[in-house]
Formats: C-alpha cells, sequence, structure tokens
C-alpha cells in the first residue's frame, strides 16, 4: 500500500506539533516586554481649579473610568458614587464597567499605561500589589485623606475612616489602596445552635475545648474548613496568636520578621489549637472540601465552628437555613498571660480600590472615591454587600442580618484591639505556602511545633 | 521558467502562514527567553535584566521539583493506561465477541458501548473537572455515597483532599476524559485490518489473546504511537483539569508543571521567573519527543 520509509515525516510534524503545543512560553511573552520606557508621572493631574465642592481640581468634563470587580459584594453599590459624581461634576461622564478578572483584563492596559482611572483590584485575579508597588504604578492616596468629606465640609475623610484603614493601604511607605469595605474575620459559630442546646459561648480555652467536646458527644463536628483553601484558616489562628502574643508577634508576622512563627506566644496559641485536630474534632473529609461545601456543612449544623469572615452570611445567601443566626466567634482567654483581652479581634478593610498613576484623569479617580465614601454611599454599600464598610458613620440598615449585626457588635467591644493579617497582599506566595502548612496542620499530619518552624522557615526563605 | 515559476507559487502559498507562524508562535517563543533572563513583573515595560539568577532559583525550588515529578508520572502512566485500556476496549468492541472459531466481531451491543465511551470526550473539560470535582466530594460526592451505599460507611476518602489520593483521582479523570477518543483512534486501525488475515489466525486456532498481541496490536502500532505523542503533550500539560479540581493542592501533590508556572506568572506577578520555567519545560519537552519518536519507531508492516 505504502512503501515510504514512515520515520522522517512524522517524526518532524510530531516534534513541530510537541512544540507549537507546549503550553507555556509562548502565552506569556505575548503581552511582554517592548513598550517604550515611561517615568511615572508626578502626583496630581489634569486640572480644573480646585475649589470647595471640588478639592481635587477635577476638570468638569473630564470622563471617569470605573472597574468594579464583580465578586461577592455584587456591582450595584457602584451605582450610587457614580451617580452622586454625576450630579457634582454633571458634564462629567462616568463609565462603569465589572469583571471578575481583574488581572486579565486590565493587565495589558497597565503595561500600555492606559489604565482605567479608578480599579477595584480584588478577588483570586486580582494584579499583584508587590507587582503593582515595585513598579509604582498607583497613586498615592494621601490628598484624599486630608479633603473635606462628601456630606461634612468640617470633617475630612481621613477622619471618617475606621482605624487600621490607612494602615493596610499603606504600601512602601505610601497610602496607595483605599480598601472600602471593613469586615471582621476568623470563625462563624451558630447562636440558634447554641441557644438551643444551652451552651454558652466560651470566655476560656479550656472552656471551649469542653465545649468542642460537647458538640462532638452531640454528634456535631466542632470544627470543619476548607482543605481547598487552607488559607481560610490563617485569620482564626492569627486571631489566637494575637490574643497571646498581641501585636508585636502579629507585626513579626506580617512583616516576615525573624522568630515570628517560632516566637514561644504563637507557637502557645498554635499548640492550644492543636487539641482539635488532635482529638479527632474536625468534620472527616473537609480536607477535600471547597469553601462553600465546608460552610454548608456548618449551616447544615454538621459542624460547630467554621473559618471564614464577614462575607459568608451574604456569600451563603438563601443557603442560609430559615431561623439560623450566626454569629462571629471571639478568641477566648488562651494562657493567663495573654496579651489582649476577650473579644480581641482580627479585623481588617477589605475590598480594594487603586487609582493608578498613569490614568488619565487621576484627580477623577480621587474624587470618586471621595463621593464612594460619602454616609449614603457607604451606607448603601452596607445594606447591598451585606458587610460594614471603611466609613465608620455610616449607618446600618434596620434589616441588617444577625451575622452583621453581631460582628458591629464584636467591633465595638474590640475597640482598639484590633489587628489585621496583611501578608496575604505582601507577599501572596509565602501566605499560600504557609496556608498550605496549615492545611496539613488541620488534617493531623503536622502537629503545632512543626506549623510553626515550617512557617518561620517559609517566611525566611521568603525574606531573603 | 517552469521551475521560477513554481516556486513562485511556493513561496505565495508560504509565505502568509509563515508570517503567522513568525509572529504568533516564533516571536515570543524568542521574547520568552529573553524574559527569562528579567525579573519582568508583567505590569510595566520596564524589567531588569538578572542573569540566570531565575534560573539558579529554579534549580533548587522544591515545588517545580514536585511539579515536574509529577509530569513525568503523568507522562508514564497516562499514556499507559490510557492507551492500554483503550486497546482493550477498542478488540472488545470489534474482534472479541463472535463464536470462539467463528467469524470475528465485536460484542453485543458494540455500537452502544462505543457512543458511551466517546461522550466523556464531548464534554468540555471545564465540565469535566467540575463534575468530577463534586462526584470526589467526600461527603456529599457519588463516590464516597456508593461506598456507604454498599456498606462501606466506614471508608470516606478524601479524594481530593489527601495527599496520597488526590494525584492518582486526577489521573483517573484524564483517562476517563481521553479513552473514548483512542477507543475510536484504534477502531479504524482494526477496521482497517484484512478479515481475511484475522481468519487465517482463526483457522490456525488462534485464541482471541493470541490474535489480540500477535496480529491486531503490531497492525495498529502506527495509531498506538500516534497515540503516545498526542498522550505525551496532554501529560505535559494538564494544566485544566488540576487548575479546577485541585488548584495544585494538598500541599502540591498535584501540582504539575504548567500549573506552577502559571501561578508565578499571574498570581505571583514573577514573569521572569515563570518564562524560566517555559524555556526549561521546553527544553525538556523537546527531549522527551525526540526520545518518544526514537524509542517507538520499528519496522512498519506492510498489508
Amino acid at each position: 500500500m505504502n512503501d515510504r520509509p514512515s520515520q522522517p515525516q512524522p517524526t518532524r510534524r510530531s516534534v513541530l506539533a510537541l512544540i507549537a503545543l507546549t503550553p507555556v512560553a509562548g502565552a506569556l511573552a505575548a503581552c511582554a516586554t517592548g513598550g517604550t520606557r515611561k517615568s511615572p508621572a508626578a502626583v496630581a493631574t489634569p486640572t480644573g481649579a480646585a475649589s470647595a465642592g471640588n478639592p481635587f481640581g477635577v476638570a468638569v468634563d473630564a470622563p471617569v473610568e470605573v472597574v468594579v470587580f464583580d465578586g461577592g459584594y455584587g456591582q450595584t453599590y457602584i451605582k450610587l458614587p457614580v451617580e452622586l459624581y454625576g450630579k457634582q461634576h454633571p458634564k462629567a461622564r462616568v463609565t462603569q464597567t465589572a469583571t471578575q478578572q481583574i488581572q486579565q483584563s486590565l493587565q495589558p492596559r497597565f503595561v500600555a499605561g492606559n489604565p482605567p482611572d479608578v480599579v477595584n483590584n480584588s478577588g483570586s485575579n486580582a494584579i499583584d500589589y508587590g507587582a503593582l508597588v515595585k513598579d509604582e504604578a498607583l497613586l498615592p492616596l494621601q490628598p484624599l485623606l486630608g479633603a473635606p468629606s462628601w456630606n461634612d465640609p468640617k470633617v475630612t475623610v481621613g477622619e471618617t475612616l475606621r482605624p487600621g484603614v490607612v494602615e493596610v493601604g499603606t504600601h512602601g511607605g505610601q497610602f496607595t489602596v483605599l480598601n472600602y469595605s471593613y469586615g471582621a474575620y476568623g470563625a462563624w459559630y451558630s447562636a440558634s445552635l447554641f441557644e438551643e442546646k444551652g451552651w454558652t459561648y466560651p470566655q476560656t480555652w479550656d472552656a471551649y475545648l469542653g465545649l468542642c467536646d460537647k458538640m462532638a458527644t452531640a454528634g456535631i463536628a466542632p470544627w470543619t474548613y476548607p482543605g481547598q483553601f487552607p488559607y481560610y484558616m490563617f485569620w482564626w489562628l492569627a486571631s489566637m496568636i494575637y490574643k497571646v502574643g498581641g501585636k508585636e508577634v502579629i507585626d513579626k508576622i506580617n512583616n516576615l520578621g525573624k522568630d515570628a512563627w517560632t516566637d514561644e506566644r504563637a507557637v502557645a496559641a498554635l499548640r492550644a489549637f492543636e487539641a482539635i485536630p488532635a482529638n479527632g474534632w474536625v468534620l472527616k473529609g473537609s480536607s477535600g472540601l471547597n469553601h462553600t461545601d465546608a460552610q454548608m456543612q456548618f449551616l447544615l449544623g454538621k459542624a460547630g465552628f467554621v473559618p471564614g469572615g464577614s462575607w459568608l452570611e451574604k456569600e451563603m445567601g438563601d443557603s442560609v437555613p430559615k431561623g439560623f443566626d450566626m454569629s462571629i466567634c471571639r478568641v477566648p482567654s488562651i494562657t493567663a498571660t495573654d496579651d489582649r483581652p476577650f473579644g480581641a479581634l482580627c479585623a481588617k478593610a477589605g475590598e480594594p480600590y487603586i487609582v493608578p498613576r498613569a490614568a488619565k484623569n487621576t484627580a477623577g479617580g480621587l474624587e470618586f472615591l471621595r463621593a464612594m465614601l460619602s454616609d449614603d454611599s457607604a451606607a448603601n454599600f452596607i445594606a447591598e454587600a451585606g458587610t460594614l464598610s471603611s466609613n465608620r458613620r455610616a449607618k446600618l440598615p434596620a434589616d441588617a442580618k444577625h451575622g452583621l449585626v453581631s460582628i458591629n457588635a464584636a467591633l465595638a467591644e474590640a475597640g482598639d484591639n484590633v489587628f489585621g493579617v496583611t501578608l496575604d497582599t505582601r507577599d501572596s506566595r509565602l501566605w499560600g505556602d504557609i496556608a498550605k502548612v496549615m492545611g496539613r496542620f488541620m488534617n493531623g499530619d503536622v502537629k503545632a511545633d512543626q506549623l510553626a518552624k515550617e512557617a518561620q522557615r517559609l517566611t525566611d526563605a521568603a525574606r531573603g | 521558467m517552469a521551475s521560477r515559476h513554481r516556486s513562485r507559487v511556493i513561496v505565495g502559498f508560504l509565505a502568509a502562514p509563515l508570517l503567522l507562524y513568525t509572529v504568533f508562535v516564533a516571536s515570543p517563543y524568542v521574547q520568552a527567553f529573553y524574559i527569562a533572563l528579567t525579573d519582568w513583573r508583567g505590569l510595566s515595560a520596564e524589567a531588569d535584566l538578572v542573569g540566570l539568577a531565575n534560573f539558579a532559583e529554579l534549580s533548587g525550588d522544591p515545588v517545580f521539583w514536585k511539579a515536574l515529578l509529577n509530569n513525568v508520572i503523568l507522562l508514564v502512566t497516562l499514556p499507559l493506561v490510557t492507551i492500554g485500556l483503550a486497546l482493550f476496549l477498542a478488540f472488545m468492541l470489534n474482534a472479541a465477541g463472535g463464536p470462539r472459531s467463528g467469524e470475528i466481531r465485536g460484542v453485543k451491543g458494540a455500537g452502544f458501548y462505543r457512543v458511551v465511551y466517546f461522550f466523556p470526550y464531548i464534554l468540555s473539560i471545564a465540565i469535566i473537572g467540575v463534575l468530577w470535582t463534586n462526584i470526589y466530594n467526600p461527603i456529599n460526592g457519588l463516590l464516597n455515597g456508593g461506598l456507604r451505599a454498599v456498606g462501606l460507611g466506614e471508608v470516606q476518602p478524601s479524594w481530593l483532599g489527601d495527599e496520597r489520593l488526590a494525584f492518582w483521582a486526577v489521573l483517573a479523570v484524564l483517562v476517563w476524559n481521553g479513552v473514548g477518543f483512542y477507543v475510536v483512534l484504534f477502531t479504524a486501525g482494526i477496521k482497517a485490518i484484512p478479515a481475511s488475515l484475522l481468519e487465517a489466525a482463526v483457522l490456525d486456532g488462534a485464541s482471541r489473546t493470541q490474535i489480540f498481541f500477535r496480529i491486531t496490536v503490531p497492525l495498529i502500532w502506527e495509531n498506538i504511537r500516534t497515540a503516545t505523542v498526542y498522550l505525551g503533550i496532554a501529560a505535559l500539560d494538564a494544566f485544566a483539569v488540576v487548575q479546577i479540581m485541585t488548584a495544585g493542592g494538598p500541599n502540591d501533590s498535584t501540582q504539575v508543571a504548567s500549573f506552577y508556572l502559571y501561578q508565578n506568572a499571574f498570581s505571583y506577578g514573577r514573569f521572569g521567573y515563570a518564562s524560566a520555567m517555559g524555556v526549561v519545560l521546553f527544553a525538556v519537552t523537546l527531549a522527551l519527543s525526540a526520545f518518544t519518536l526514537r524509542a517507538t519507531r520499528r519496522e512498519r508492516i506492510e498489508f
């Protein structure tokens, strides 16, 4: 039939096919370097004159482009600030779009020097902040803090912000990221279940473990967690470390410090938690669950505690059974010499907004952020998104859910005993690597001492 | 004159594809080699040359080695299992039925099975990933539900959450996804084998097993070779299934080079480092494909 020797042709072709299909290098380079070298522009921009109602001197007819992350908080909350901006500057056109792929859709525009004026750089596809900061791609937002607030000219925008908002948004010494939401992190329990069983929320760790024992006896696994995303454990474990070790230890962890995780106070906190996996108090199969699966187990009453933050109540939406009242957990007292009192809380501003330095209308970007931080926009955000806002003066809606009310109360109780985890934005790689070890800690493969050692080893390696 | 005319035609036909290939395939490759020598973070047009620092770091990156090892394991197991299974099924569907020493045909209902086996191949890889993530769900999943139903309520593995199981669970999905296509491919090969050959073998008293190993496999060797190359490519990639099902976890037990590269570029903002990985993978792929084609070289059988 065919007397041609079979090798040469297919060989060459197959090799070429393999080369063409090597999945990697090609895709990367397509958007690569080669543009013109551009030194970062000076801080301020195009401009009409600054005046009382126009602190940044926005050119009245300059369009503003806003890109929102279409995630758990939805995107409807942005309509009000768009409207407010339009009322203040009727000649300006505000275009607002939404995407879940911030990085994929905007990275090329950053490279091309043509980014939008306001970007909600959030979600799992956010552009890495380390890279943004190193490239000086972000406009410093200090002018925003000193500007009069939207509702009350006598109060500056900075004075309306909750504690920690500026710190969390400060990278490389500059306040460059405005985090718009404000949330508590840690773990949730079911207040309704506690009431039904006659349990009270424990004040000490011994009582906490006693409660876990009661849960296990009642056929409820005390803990579940999303094994596919072990970083969910980070906030709760950090809360316990903060309770014992205070700001000093947390700062070391956030700043990639020496002897951070291996600090004896951190180790004490981790050892305390070790009892949970050691006693088999983690719902079987948790290691294979994603976050919604784990949260569902919690809502179904199969697990007593689930790690997570403010977003959980809204995220689970209609899956929350009627009469299921969730409350945020506060860390019980672990040692006799805890640095922080009961009620200390992991709370942080989230949902980051940035103004790219290379944007066409950076003054408009700042003005838009000011509109977002108005009391009305913030209250609207709380109602729409079901989480608190960075504006401390914004009111909760009358029909606020149990979890949200519990966070508001917990924040009031915590006062200044509040800390934030910033390692995730500081070094996303290290954050993920430590989280992997936490996953192994939860399924019992790794003990507290090993977790501390390994997390420190990773931290030291990342610090370089 | 004629030859000049001919060469003009050839150039005319080749120019466009060659240009496209240069712009969209060749030039990105060249750029990747350059980017691999920089610390480019993917945001600005600026990048500093760092020499071979990325490669030095790569050689000491345990996750990369783990990912590469997983790729190598896939490279061995995926073609072996998929082709083995596909050959077996194709043989059953085409040549395992019929009376012991009579006419050779497929088992009963072969047409139906053929369609069923091909189904997974039609589904988009994203659907397959989500589907199997749910099947593997340790609490609500079909698999553990099945185990409970047959009285194995104590055996409830956390398929994708257990470091010892996750990789094999992912491999099973890759096999499930691919086997239908190769059944069809091998079926075509088996159908092309002249009936007289098989009849002669039957008359000589060959068993079905002997027919399989002595006649079918040698005569469709070219198809098997092609399948090996394709599956080799799939094994070196495996990106989609890993990203959707496990994101490389738990604890990097299902990490593969392509996904780790993606993470470094798009999650950690280290395009330079990721490009260095791309360059290493390029070399590995090239070496492996040359090796595969050499190793599977055989005399072609005429029939």
